[in-house]
């Protein structure tokens, strides 16, 4: 036996080599992977480096910016020079404060309008291949980020959450091939699943030939799925095509997000539960007897038996304060 | 002792290497355009790993390699194992047959690696039906991703002969790799 596999040693690794890629990619097709012991030992390692990295470089095109452009500054003006060094250095350091706090409080508006718990994340790191259309956060598990969950920005729907380490969480981007987004359009209502096509562009899915939809037409998220809050821009529609014959059109997309100047995203950590039954008031002594006439109870959402007092049903727990009575979205 | 315990370091240190490198890569290309000119680091390591090392150790670092590049995409996974385990087998039938023995030689296998990495992955996602749009994708990206390719393969391919040649020291260690890989292929 022994002597069998000393013989055939090249035949038996070469066999398990080509095996285990292929077991791997069948039992990927089944379940979707989650970050494994090892796969976590790699990014303890690798992540530090991806977060200097990405401050490092914010760093140099901060100084680029603010010092190479004072240098012109001096050939120009020598009398000037070191008041324009000191002036422009704070106008460079605050213009780039002013744009930070330009995008945060668009994050925060958008935040507080569409009345979610979120956090903000930076963006360190890209996938590895131009093919697949992920990026790594800054921000993981230690910061409640879970698997599943949506990444959106005050422009519109980014992604959600593939995989989570303890400091960083890895996002699978709209432009992705494997993600999907419920979207309706805002005008006409018609559905369909977003899916990714290029670095720039979405395709959007299994809407019917029938539906209304047109070029420059706006697309929300539907909401359905659970993952994503239910309103947020997606795209518009750039492109239809709508064939003589079959069940659905093709529709390009163009994202609601500028991808190529991704920096600060938000992770939807707990979407808002709607109250969407409106309190119910206790009957009248009138609206009973007619409902005793005709012999019947009406069956109401929350309705108490008969006896007891009727109770206002409680609203869902919720992280925001609670609407005023009867408020939905 | 000093040149054992370094040759043993040899394979723990080029897996951390090609991790903090694949860190780098994913990172310092990260915005755009330069995504367009990210580099692949793990297909430049599996190259070295196919012509450098034996079958069994470059088949083994090859997987672990891969499992790396699938750590830091949204591929499914699987997907790299089976394209990096395609190129390495690929380069090993080929060095059978064509001597790579220069340098130059090395960068044509690289620059032909990355286009046969680049149809691979389209031909897998034909598979997975998710093609669409790819061939476009396929064709802008392929030059510049051979030419960065072979362009980091100059540098890194002497700075990985390098660090072979400090972990493994003297020439007769080299030499024992090289016999060794003649008798598993059975020449």
């Amino acid at each position: 036996m022994i002597k069998y596999l000393k013989e055939y040693r090249f035949y038996i690794t070469l066999f398990l080599f080509l095996l285990i890629p292929v077991i791997a990619l069948d039992t990927s097709t089944r379940a979707p992977r989650d970050y494994r012991f090892y796969d976590r030992v790699i990014l303890a390692v690798t992540s530090p480096i991806q977060t200097a990295i990405s401050w490092s470089l914010e760093q140099a095109v901060d100084l680029t910016q603010g010092y190479l452009y004072l240098w012109n500054v001096k050939s120009q003006n020598t009398h000037l020079f070191e008041e324009n060094r000191k002036l422009l250095g704070q106008i460079a350091s605050l213009k780039e404060a002013e744009n930070e706090n330009v995008r945060l409080r668009e994050i925060l508006n958008f935040q507080e309008k569409m009345k979610l718990e979120s956090i903000i994340a930076r963006v360190i790191a890209k996938d590895v291949s131009t093919e697949f259309r992920a990026v790594r956060l800054n921000r993981g598990e230690n910061a409640g980020i879970k698997k599943g969950m949506a990444v959106i920005t005050y422009e519109g729907v980014v992604g959600r959450v593939l995989r989570t380490t303890a400091t960083t969480s890895d996002v699978v981007t709209i432009l992705d091939l494997l993600s999907a987004v419920d979207a309706v359009g805002e005008r006409s209502r018609a559905r369909g699943v977003v899916e990714g096509l290029t670095d720039e562009l979405c395709q959007m899915k299994f809407t019917l030939r029938t539906d209304d939809i047109q070029p420059g037409d706006f697309l929300l998220s539907s909401g359905l799925g659970g993952i994503f809050p239910r309103g947020v821009a997606v795209g518009t529609v750039s492109k239809v095509k709508k064939k003589q014959f079959g069940i659905s059109q093709e529709i390009e997309v163009k994202p609601a997000v500028d991808f190529t100047k991704l920096e600060e995203v938000m992770v939807v950590l707990n979407q808002k539960v709607e109250v969407i039954e409106k309190p119910i008031e206790p009957k009248t002594a009138k609206a009973e007897k007619a409902s005793d006439k005709n012999g019947k109870t009406e069956k109401t959402a929350g309705a108490k038996p008969a006896g007891k007092t009727p109770r206002v049903p409680k609203p869902k727990k919720v992280a925001e304060p609670a609407p005023p009575p009867g408020g939905t979205e | 002792m000093r040149s054992l315990i370094l040759r043993t370091l040899n394979a723990p240190l080029f897996i951390l290497l090609v991790a903090l490198g694949a860190a780098v890569q994913s990172s310092l290309f990260n915005s755009y355009p330069l995504w367009y000119f990210q580099p692949d680091l793990i297909l430049i390591a599996v190259i070295w790993c196919a012509l450098r090392r034996t079958f069994t150790q470059g088949g083994i670092l090859t997987l672990i390699f891969a499992g790396i590049a699938e750590t830091h995409s949204s591929a499914p996974a699987g997907f790299f194992l089976c394209i990096y385990m395609t190129i390495f087998l690929g380069i090993r039938v080929f060095s059978r047959f064509f001597v790579i023995s220069q340098f130059a030689s090395l960068l044509i296998v690289t620059i032909g690696s990355a286009i046969a990495w680049k149809l691979l992955v389209l031909a897998f996602l034909v598979a997975f039906d998710r093609a669409s749009a790819q061939f476009f994708h396929f064709l802008i990206t392929v030059l510049p991703f051979a030419a960065i390719e072979g362009l980091m393969g100059y540098w890194l391919f002497k700075a990985l002969d390098h660090f072979d040649r400090t972990t493994t020291q003297s020439e007769t260690s080299r030499q024992l790799i090289e016999d060794e890989l003649l008798v598993e292929e059975g020449l």
